[in-house]
């Protein structure tokens, strides 16, 4: 009866708030920074999206760190803070899903690379934003990542450049690990190899002195990824900005390169004199590779780098006296040329406002929240003594922390911030890094990959702000043809690689490259 | 209990017991052995590599036993609440979906079998149509949403319960193996079409029955594809759903976007054991349902 | 051939006659019927997308129509009739081996005496269906590679030759084809066990009367028995010869085939259609796959009628 009674009168207020509108009024306020903020009269919801991963524990949706966004900011402001998962796997077909209608649409849209961006502009999910709005609402997070990473938010519409989308900050934190057994090279009597033949000569000795046993292999190969065959060791004379905005491309490989096609023809070489595994082709998610590498029977391979690494731990307990080094990276290029290496940029993910979100100012107090040095710090590192520990004056996380409150997501809480900062700001120094990333006792490979960054020349892929159409339309199409390529002209004899290799990068060609790139390069000339 | 099929069979080999008959015996016995090991083995793979040290697994030395015996698996996949409540969720799901799609397959089949029925064909063609016709992922997506669908249960067990498969299959079993003569009987009796459906047909009919049973659970419990976009809440989702999270990587687009620093895959130990967790109870049902096909009861109630 | 003699009150009679006998029956049909048409027809209104260039935040009607050009852009890229044809290609091979297979199965099982033998193999033969693709695959390519897999390494041991399973365009289709029958057989066996478990045991007794060996009545009892549901089966697969499982072809997929024998029609529309977001060209091309399955269905449902079966519809 009470309940009856409570739901009536839930019922009559509900039906007196419609006939007057805005019986509480929305209240405007200022924050220390500056920052306006706003007081919702009646509660608004804000639905957020947030990346559902592999091996996932508590509900990334409904967690500890999620209630404590609720009672710091939403409660503060009277805004109900939902959490939409999107599928990691599956994240663009989520998306458009849950932009059919007004109930299923999230408040944001975010995706890391442009190509993507641009389509979710093409198909309008997202909202132009308002660029005197940012400056009242998110002076904190404007501070955070800086104007240059604002501006790389502006794309092209309409022939106009306007802000789409906000992009979050990033620090270089490059814990890619490409090892080669020393105790290996020790045995040959080789050095650490410094130029492409100097390392092609000590992949032949290790398969002379079969040091692997009988299927011994060099090095590890997988089947190049599109984005692994970016060529950047080759680009000795090929360094003018408007060619590598036309041939470099984490999507589309444009096989016609030179840089492109000398990679190639190394791994071509590498494959006819057994110094790559005669089945790489067939290892499409690199388990073989890491299987050989683990079990001894290879001599370099490349993996992320993790405190944890299940990499390292089982090579030691199958092989107790292995011993690994970082790779020096002159060994991609030939003698005598420019060691250069493709930076990412410098900006993690990018948010836009949904086309369906009816409180753009929300969205903007939301990440002006989060981009706040006290709220960040406390997502990034939790508390001291529970989710981090200092040492020698640095944070390092805790991983084995497992109470209610622990950290949420497989990347230890980066979803939860990742539309501000997608690496913790204070983790990219040499120590920190080592603390992070390192497992015990091997410290020193952080060092050498501190040490090997720093003989590379970087350059930085050109970032389109004009969606490239037919990039979208061949792109997929074209990465199944890479990969029979690829294939096809590492495997080939030697003296007719040259001759393949042209005839089937014609047909490639073809199919769709030369239109992409005589867009891009139309664009190009457009946009500079 | 013996059947009457059986009985016959033994009558019969008593008498003709002859060489021929033996030899082949044994050659059934060495197909279905040599059959049967190819479809076990694999499964024995997982099984072992799920009992097994996870540097063994990714070293590639497991194969049909396990290799540095280990729980760890087990007791990871059994201590997370998520996985139990996952199970759960799968097991209710999968009973509503069975029991809504036996009814509606058993409502639609036997109108169908009575070929004075007028409208019969339209009806038959309507149905069937739908087996090859579908609006695909969007319209079906909008349709949960407009019915209020989106994050419940409801999405998992109601759109595919009507499945124009089963149906026919099910007419099918009615029209060849059910006579008419029985039905007619009844009807002198005096039953409805109601009472003949109830009391002559579906007993008749136990060995589909328990096929489509089956056929309903398993696609059921295996399925993911729709709790992929119908249920966000992490709550809701069966156990297949978690599965597919836990196999799944992302690409290396993705991994490069993401400055790598976060890449963390699941042990392989772990998938291994969340393949074993989540397919065991579903074999399970098979034994259960078997003393279903080898019973002869036509025979019993046409002489009873 | 009296109801053409029957005047207009009588007529209205004889329905009410005939509706008085069979409303139960058409009681029965709604509820199904009315699940039908929910979810499975008023989603298919989706299937307008064929004609459309669709656009999400247009919604399915409000984007805007361009009559063929879907079509015309799948079929005019070159490779179009090519993925045509070994889509039909393979489906040909599953249907050759993959539906016979379980048909043959099962009459072996149900010649078996023992009843312990008799389950445990029918359990295990099922086993495969469990197992996801991508599992299926990394065990398959595990066993078949050329230098390190399990098969290759004891023939070799044994004195023969190191067979190129996977990178083969023929073998792949070989394989592709093996392991499709392997990973369904088990559980095909189910329907026609069931079928096998409604033949009359008289007519056993009958044939063995008449002095019936084993084959004379597998051939002459239990294959007629089944015949029935082997035919309706037979049907709706015919439907589905252009279709065929994107997981499968994905999962076994390799670089030396991709673009040669793995080249079917659910792939070829995952790379021009789905992958970058064009649901219209994945609608428009399922269209046509299943308008030619439903031709085909309605020529063999007339076949099988006029060869004296119930059909399916």
């Amino acid at each position: 009866m009470k309940k009856l009674f409570a739901s009536m009168l839930a019922l009559i207020m509900a039906l007196s708030m419609m006939s007057i509108p805005a019986l509480a009024e929305d209240k405007v306020e200022y924050t220390a920074s500056g920052a306006k903020v706003i007081t919702y009269g009646e509660q608004i919801e804000l639905k957020v999206p947030i990346y559902q991963r592999n091996g996932i524990k508590d509900p990334i949706e409904d967690n500890w760190w999620t209630h404590w966004v609720q009672e710091n900011f939403g409660d503060k402001y009277n805004i109900k803070v939902t959490y939409v998962p999107i599928s990691r796997t599956d994240e663009v077909n989520d998306f458009t899903l849950k932009m059919g209608s007004d109930e299923t649409a999230p408040d944001m849209i975010f995706h890391y690379d442009n190509p993507q961006l641009l389509a979710y502009i093409d198909q309008e999910f997202v909202q132009q934003i308002d660029e005197d709005m940012v400056r009242e609402y998110m002076p904190d997070y404007l501070a955070y990542v800086g104007e240059d990473a604002y501006n790389a938010g502006k794309y092209n519409v309409g022939g106009k450049k306007v802000q789409m989308y906000f992009p979050a900050a990033r620090d270089n934190a490059d814990n890619w690990a490409t090892v080669i057994r020393a105790d290996w090279l020790e045995k040959v009597g080789k050095e650490m190899p410094k130029s492409v033949e100097e390392y092609l000569d000590v992949l032949r000795a290790f398969r002379d002195a079969n040091l692997g046993g009988d299927y011994t292999i060099p090095a590890t190969q997988q089947l190049p990824s599109t984005t692994g065959m970016r060529a950047d060791s080759y680009r000795t004379g090929h360094t003018d900005p408007r060619e590598i905005a036309i041939y470099s491309d984490l999507q589309v490989v444009s096989l016609d390169w030179e840089p492109i096609k000398r990679n190639y023809k190394t791994l071509n070489t590498m494959y006819n004199e057994g110094l790559i595994s005669k089945e790489f082709a067939l290892d499409t998610d690199g388990s073989q590779a890491k299987s050989d590498f683990v079990n001894g029977k290879a001599g370099v391979y490349g993996f992320y780098l993790s405190s944890n690494s299940d990499v390292i731990s089982t090579l030691m307990q199958n092989c107790p006296d292995a011993k690994l080094a970082i790779l020096d990276a002159r060994s991609g290029v030939p003698a005598g040329e420019t060691l250069y290496d493709y930076q990412a940029d410098p900006i993690g993910i990018s948010t836009g406002i949904s086309a369906r979100c009816k409180h753009p100012e929300a969205v903007m107090m939301y990440i002006n929240w989060m981009a706040q040095p006290e709220v960040l710090e406390f997502l990034e590192y939790g508390e001291e003594g529970k989710h981090h520990i200092v040492k020698d004056g640095l944070k390092v996380l805790n991983s084995d922390y497992d109470g209610p409150d622990r950290f949420v997501s497989t990347n230890a809480n980066i979803d939860l911030f990742v539309m501000v900062s997608q690496t913790r700001r204070d983790a990219t120094s040499l120590e920190a890094m080592s603390a992070t990333y390192c497992p015990i006792g091997f410290e020193y490979l952080m060092e050498q990959i501190f040490e090997n960054n720093a003989n590379k020349t970087y350059i930085h892929n050109y970032r389109f702000t004009t969606p490239i159409s037919s990039q979208a339309e061949y792109g997929e199409d074209l990465r199944a043809r890479f990969q029979a390529i690829s294939a096809q002209v590492i495997t080939c004899p030697a003296d007719q690689f040259d001759a393949l290799y042209d005839q089937l990068v014609a047909e490639y060609c073809a199919a769709g490259l030369d239109e992409i790139h005589e867009e891009k390069a139309r664009v190009y000339d457009a946009e500079n | 209990m013996e059947t009457n099929m059986e009985r016959s069979k033994r009558k019969h080999r008593a008498i003709h017991q002859s060489a021929g008959s033996r030899a082949f015996d044994i050659i059934i016995h060495v197909i279905l052995i040599i059959v049967g090991l190819l479809c076990l083995l694999p499964f024995l793979h997982v099984a072992a590599m799920s009992f097994s040290s996870n540097g063994a697994v990714i070293s590639q030395r497991v194969f049909f036993l396990p290799v540095e015996f280990s729980l760890d698996g087990y007791k990871m996949v059994i201590q997370d609440p998520s996985m139990m409540r996952s199970l759960w969720i799968t097991v209710l799901v999968t009973v509503g979906f069975t029991a809504l799609g036996m009814i509606l397959s058993i409502l639609a089949a036997y109108p169908l079998t009575k070929k004075a029925l007028k409208g019969r064909g339209f009806f038959a063609f309507l149905y069937m149509f739908t087996m090859y016709f579908g609006g695909g992922l969007i319209p079906e997506y909008l349709l949960m949403n407009d019915l209020k669908m989106l994050n419940t249960v409801w999405s998992l067990i109601l759109p595919l319960s009507f499945s124009a498969y089963n149906i026919i299959i099910l007419r099918s079993f009615m029209q060849s193996s059910i006579p008419d003569s029985l039905e007619e009987a009844a009807f002198l009796d005096g039953a409805s079409y109601w009472g003949v459906l109830f009391r002559v047909v579906l007993p008749l009919s136990t060995p589909v029955l328990a096929t489509l049973c089956l056929f309903f659970a398993v696609g059921r419990w295996n399925a993911y594809g729709d709790a992929l976009y119908y249920i966000s809440s992490s709550k809701l989702y069966p156990l297949q759903l978690k599965l597919y999270y836990l196999m799944g990587m992302a690409s290396d687009a993705a991994t490069l976007a993401e400055g790598g620093s976060t890449n963390y895959v699941t042990g392989e130990v772990v998938k291994a054991t969340c393949v074993m967790f989540a397919t065991l109870p579903i074999i399970i049902l098979y034994p259960f349902l078997q003393r279903y096909f080898v019973t002869g009861i036509m025979i019993g109630a046409v002489k009873g | 051939m009296s109801v053409k003699t029957v005047v207009p009150p009588k007529r209205r009679q004889r329905f009410s006659v005939y509706m008085s006998r069979y409303w139960p029956l058409y009681c029965m049909l709604i509820l199904p019927t009315a699940f039908c048409l929910l979810f499975k027809y008023w989603p298919m209104t989706g299937l307008v997308m064929a004609f459309k260039n669709f656009k999400m935040m247009r919604g399915i009607w409000g984007s805007a129509w361009n009559g063929l050009d879907n079509f015309r852009y799948l079929f005019s890229r070159p490779e179009s009739v090519g993925v045509i044809l070994q889509t039909l290609k393979l489906n040909l091979l599953d249907l050759l081996f993959g539906f016979t297979m379980p048909i043959i199965l099962s009459i072996l099982l149900n010649e078996v005496r023992s009843k312990a033998f008799k389950r445990i193999t029918q359990t295990v033969i099922y086993l495969p269906h469990f197992l996801s693709w991508v599992i299926i695959a990394s065990l398959f390519i595990m066993l078949l590679r050329t230098e390190t897999g399990m098969i290759n390494i004891i023939a070799s041991n044994m004195g023969g030759k190191k067979v190129p399973y996977l990178e083969d365009n023929f073998l792949w289709q070989v394989v592709y084809i093996f392991i499709g029958v392997w990973q369904s057989m088990g559980w095909g066996t189910i329907i026609y066990l069931a079928a096998i478990t409604g033949i009359s045991a008289e007519l056993y007794e009958a044939a063995t009367v008449d002095g019936a060996g084993r084959f004379a009545k597998i051939w002459h009892v239990t294959l007629p028995g089944i015949r029935g549901t082997i035919v309706t089966l037979l049907i709706m697969n015919l439907g589905r010869i252009l279709g065929s499982s994107f997981e499968r072809v994905n999962s076994l997929s390799n670089p030396y085939v991709v673009l040669k024998s793995a080249n079917v029609i659910s792939t070829y529309i995952y790379r021009v259609g789905l992958a970058n977001g064009k649901y219209h060209y994945a609608t428009a091309m399922g269209l046509f796959q299943n308008v030619i399955g439903i031709i085909l269905i309605l020529i063999a449902d007339r076949a099988a009628k006029a060869m004296g079966e119930s059909g399916l519809i």
